[in-house]
């Protein structure tokens, strides 16, 4: 009997020494420090590509140069067809052309730069609310690829099919779908170059924005305690938490604009609050920018929209369950970023 | 995560409907209060429900919270749970969302809440002040109580209003600070796609899925 046993042992060992040999085989960790990696590259590496963005409303090419030159990072995003918008970032602001309705957003930066690294945390906790796998090797744009698996264990947040490149794990094709395995979004390179430097010229816009108008978001902004924002959200979806709360002055806001971030780790949702002041602010809507959806309601004098890379359930849940601390009339203002939320 | 099995729907259902026996709902109660798994579910599809709510949704019946109050009041007193609540559920709450596959309904998750409530702090201490807190509890997480609350419910019966397309965008920008690399990515995309569109609330579902 005992015999029997040790030979059934032996097979089983055997079996799963036979599995490693042909396939390889990724821990948990293994696969998250994929998703490491990737970020790391998109935000280190210098790079210039084209790639087709495609939802279920529209398909259009667009340019990305990024550059990366001793942590200074400069970037541009242009739309090949269709609009002609831009986008261009830089460590001092962000800059945001609509040709079509010849309009320019300057979104000043101010606030210390490390905050950046603080999403996506990647911690062990996200296999909480993502299983992450990592596939077999395959081919794309030419390239070995390596696809690897976001998938949501519930339907408060959405999944990534990423097909990463082997080398250097940038993504060269990247699918995000619901929780019903839908596709929302789908990215995908049709040439990628990586860079060891890019001129300037390839870093701003070709436009003629002369007779543009411009609406500047102001420099001032602080960041404000979480127990002084007035605000809190009393039922959030499972696994996300607050992250950073602040005050930022925005143009056409008469007001400072509460910000609150809730992350679970990956996906990321803010909260705005600010005074309801005329007739637009009135009423409730869910509204889509590409993947990202924004739901807002006006409430108890207040307009709260919740903005984020998430299904529309999730912001209209966050929205739904905003609660106001009554008796918090003052801010306490901080000048440092002691807001975050360990 | 785990859903209820069709047995635990078909008893959540029949005692949504007050059809089901004195002595199931008491194994029902029992069941829900030592399954975390189970309330952890409830709990997902009570949330699914409040946001998803709207005239046209599975609605609650207006007294419904006081009648959870006045239930819990009758189970302090007399140890058992009643079945005495009921919830009516819109026609048109077989919506895509919540369909079998889910689970259960709206109705039956706030009742199944109400019960893990009720019979956790029966076992804790049977402070009836701590059950009258249960009751607060459900009456804030209910949006027709007529409860004091400070929880900030969606205006579901205001007509659908977008907000303009300047301040949507300055929320999109000033996000896509605090997003992952890809998510930057992502987000800015979106924006200089002009890939925008104001959903209604039958097409939220399936809003920006691509074919």
């Amino acid at each position: 009997m005992r015999l029997t046993g040790l030979k059934a042992l032996c097979g089983v060992a055997y079996l799963m020494l036979a599995s490693l040999a042909t396939s390889p085989v990724w821990a948990e960790g293994d696969a998250r420090n994929w998703l490491v990696r990737m970020s790391a590259s998109l935000t280190e590496r210098s790079y210039d590509g084209r790639f087709i963005h495609s939802s279920d409303t529209q398909s259009e090419n667009l340019r990305i140069v990024h550059r990366n030159v001793n942590g200074k990072i400069t970037e541009r995003l242009v739309s090949l067809d269709g609009s002609g918008r831009e986008y261009i970032r830089t460590n001092a602001n962000t800059t945001y052309y609509m040709p079509d309705t010849r309009t320019t957003v300057v979104e000043d930066r101010v606030d210390n730069e490390g905050l950046l690294t603080l999403i996506p945390e990647y911690r062990a906790g996200l296999e909480n609310y993502y299983d992450i796998s990592v596939g077999a090797e395959t081919m794309v744009l030419g390239r070995r690829a390596v696809l690897v698996t976001v998938q949501p264990k519930d339907e408060f947040r959405y999944g990534y099919r990423l097909w990463l490149d082997a080398d250097n794990a940038m993504p060269l094709k990247s699918q995000l779908f619901n929780h019903h395995g839908k596709i929302v979004e789908q990215v995908a390179f049709a040439e990628l170059s990586m860079k060891d430097g890019i001129p300037d010229a390839d870093l701003q816009t070709r436009l003629n924005t002369s007779g543009y108008s411009m609406m500047r978001n102001e420099v001032r902004r602080h960041f404000v305690s979480p127990d002084s924002i007035g605000w809190r959200v009393s039922n959030l979806p499972p696994g996300f938490k607050l992250k950073l709360t602040r005050l930022q002055y925005m143009a056409g806001s008469k007001s400072p604009v509460r910000h609150m971030v809730y992350t679970d780790g990956l996906a990321t949702v803010s909260v705005f609050i600010e005074p309801a002041n005329s007739k637009e602010d009135q009423g409730s809507g869910l509204q889509r920018v590409g993947s990202v959806f924004a739901f807002h309601s006006d409430t108890a004098g207040f307009q709260v929209t919740a903005v984020g890379e998430v299904p529309p359930l999730t912001v209209k849940s966050i929205v739904g369950s905003l609660s106001r601390d009554t008796g918090t009339s003052q801010f306490s203002i901080s000048a440092s970023a002691n807001a975050v939320v360990k | 995560m785990t859903e209820p099995n069709e047995t635990v729907q078909s008893q959540l259902s029949a005692f949504v409907d007050d059809e089901l026996p004195k002595d199931e709902t008491e194994l029902l109660a029992r069941r829900l209060s030592r399954d975390t798994e189970l309330q952890q579910s409830m709990s997902r599809y009570l949330m699914i429900g409040e946001a998803l709510r709207s005239p046209s949704q599975a609605r609650l019946s207006r007294d419904f919270s006081s009648r959870v109050a006045a239930a819990i009041e009758q189970q302090n007193e007399s140890g058992h749970v009643e079945t005495a609540i009921s919830v009516t559920a819109g026609k048109s709450a077989s919506r895509a969302w919540l369909k079998p596959a889910i689970g259960m309904s709206l109705a039956a998750g706030v009742a199944a809440i109400s019960l893990v409530t009720i019979h956790n702090l029966q076992s804790a201490s049977g402070d009836t002040a701590a059950v009258r807190m249960a009751a607060a509890n459900v009456h804030a997480a209910l949006p027709n109580s007529t409860a004091n609350s400070d929880v900030v419910p969606v205006a579901t019966n205001a007509p659908s209003v977008p907000i303009s397309a300047a301040r949507l965008t300055n929320y999109v920008v000033a996000h896509s600070e605090f997003t992952s690399p890809l998510g930057h990515r992502n987000t800015t995309t979106g924006l200089v796609t002009g890939d925008q569109q104001t959903e209604t609330d039958e097409s939220v579902d399936e809003a920006g899925a691509a074919k």
